[in-house]
């Protein structure tokens, strides 16, 4: 695999929030492990999102627009079934069209699918490539699994120079299940069939046997990382794997499910921005996605230096701290739980 | 913000929309936004040079929008977000060029004259199933010193 170098990073968060307790007060309890989690406004979508996040890592990789040679957008809830998200971010960052734009939409890993997409790209073609992963996905009020949907977006430029860490390797791993969680044609509301064992399994093995095929790929052993981020539907969910791909609860993570909630097509790309936004020159970052139906993605980074921070490209740490908590009938409203025309 | 914008027009005034793109004059260097096809100060015609202006300035003026007056293409974003206030801005260019824009991100009622604020991309409203997107203004997010 030709390395691939992370140029810049950033991300995006709204400023909304809702406490689970919030929500648990409404329905009597609360599926899922989360202090709160983070609530599109009024005039938010996971394209505009995703425009933010873009414009953030570019300003932080300090590319031109024109050195951009492909944009690939990965969100399992884009404001259209049938129109590009990466032709908007295109446009509105004055980005010249006549590069390789890309959505990829039908699961929660589309973020990863995105980046692994991108390396091939940049790698044949030369230039940089902007990742974005921008998620915000729904259920029905009444059902558990909405409980922890969040809403984030982050972007990554990457090129095969000027890097601030490095991807080292990449490796996927897919398993037969039927049964996961689904949005059908048509709708815009995730389901299950409510038979929480079958998304263990799957989730479990998927994620095992990407793991374990990058570790013998690149070489290394759990022990060589510092920090491991396994996408997941609540913050406890990857403990379940842990012990599985070898590693110990020592290992350090980020916080971001537990406060941004599960942005699913996002998550990922969020939790590595959050961990490179801590992380030192020469720690090892283990990242994997997970996606119903079902299957990982998972990659290795190495940090070469810190990003310098910019005043005006805020932080991750810059867009939790700006937060305004609202109450469940905001929610209701903010995510379209209730009908609105 | 009139009541009814063709997909045409929208589609047309997309890189002022999204990228805040003026019209500088070639000859008397005067920056008119929108871009017009005669400048504003010289009057001369064809001599309009597209430049970005920057996406930050100050509220030079505002109002607040109450429920229930805002056009019907915002009904149902108002729905959602209640009052709102619509602003002048004076942006951070030599010019002080003003745009006509959209507060978000604030609670209206601590708008001030004079707030530091910065450009965000956002759904302006929806319309024939068509959601425009565009640029509103948010207090400006730094990272703390």
């Amino acid at each position: 695999m030709v390395e691939m170098q992370i140029c810049g990073y950033g991300c995006y968060v709204p400023r909304f929030r809702i406490k689970s307790e919030t929500i648990k007060d409404v329905w009597g309890h609360f599926a899922g492990k989360i202090a709160e989690k983070a609530v599109m406004g009024y005039d938010e979508d996971t394209c505009t999102m995703a425009v933010e996040a873009s414009k953030n890592a570019i300003k932080n990789a300090g590319v031109g627009r024109e050195e951009i040679s492909a944009i690939g957008v990965g969100s399992s809830s884009p404001p259209y079934a049938l129109r590009s998200i990466a032709a908007e971010v295109a446009m509105a960052i004055g980005i010249p069209l006549d590069i390789r734009l890309l959505d990829f939409k039908e699961s929660e890993k589309a973020g990863t699918s995105a980046l692994l997409t991108l390396m091939d790209i940049v790698a044949s073609k030369g230039g940089k490539g902007l990742v974005v992963g921008s998620d915000a996905p729904k259920s029905i009020a009444s059902d558990s699994i909405e409980n922890t949907y969040g809403a984030s977006a982050a972007a990554l430029v990457i090129g095969k120079d000027k890097g601030i860490a490095k991807i080292e390797g990449a490796t996927s791993a897919t398993i037969e299940i039927i049964a996961d969680r689904f949005r059908k044609d048509g709708s815009t509301i995730v389901e299950d069939l409510g038979i929480p064992q079958y998304h263990q399994i799957a989730y479990v093995n998927s994620v095992q046997q990407a793991v374990s095929e990058l570790l013998k790929e690149l070489g290394l052993k759990p022990e060589d990382f510092q920090y491991l981020f396994v996408q997941g539907h609540d913050s406890t969910e990857p403990s379940r794997v842990l012990r599985k791909i070898g590693f110990d609860k020592k290992v350090l993570t980020t916080k971001t499910i537990g406060v941004i909630g599960d942005s699913a097509a996002a998550s990922v790309l969020t939790g590595l921005v959050g961990i490179l936004e801590v992380a030192k020159p020469g720690d090892r970052i283990l990242c994997a996605s997970y996606g119903s139906g079902s299957g990982c993605d998972a990659f290795s980074v190495q940090v070469e230096k810190a990003q310098d921070v910019l005043e005006d490209v805020p932080l991750m740490t810059t867009y939790l701290d700006n937060k305004q908590y609202i109450d469940y009938n905001q929610y209701l409203k903010f995510k379209e739980l209730i009908d609105l025309e | 913000m009139c009541a009814h914008v063709s997909i045409p027009s929208y589609w047309n005034a997309l890189p002022q929309k999204y990228r805040l793109i003026g019209g500088k004059c070639k000859e008397c260097g005067h920056i008119n936004f929108p871009p017009q096809v005669l400048c504003d100060k010289c009057s001369k015609s064809n001599t309009l040079e597209l430049i970005e202006l920057p996406p930050t300035g100050t509220v030079y003026t505002y109002t607040i929008i109450g429920r229930g007056a805002a056009p019907p293409e915002f009904t149902k974003m108002q729905n959602k977000s209640g009052a709102y206030a619509i602003a002048v801005v004076e942006l951070d260019n030599k010019q002080k060029n003003k745009v006509n824009v959209q507060l978000t991100d604030c609670d209206p009622l601590k708008i001030k004259i004079g707030t530091r604020v910065e450009a965000v991309f956002r759904i302006i409203y929806e319309q024939e199933d068509v959601r425009r997107y565009g640029l509103k203004f948010r207090p400006e997010l730094k990272n703390p010193k």
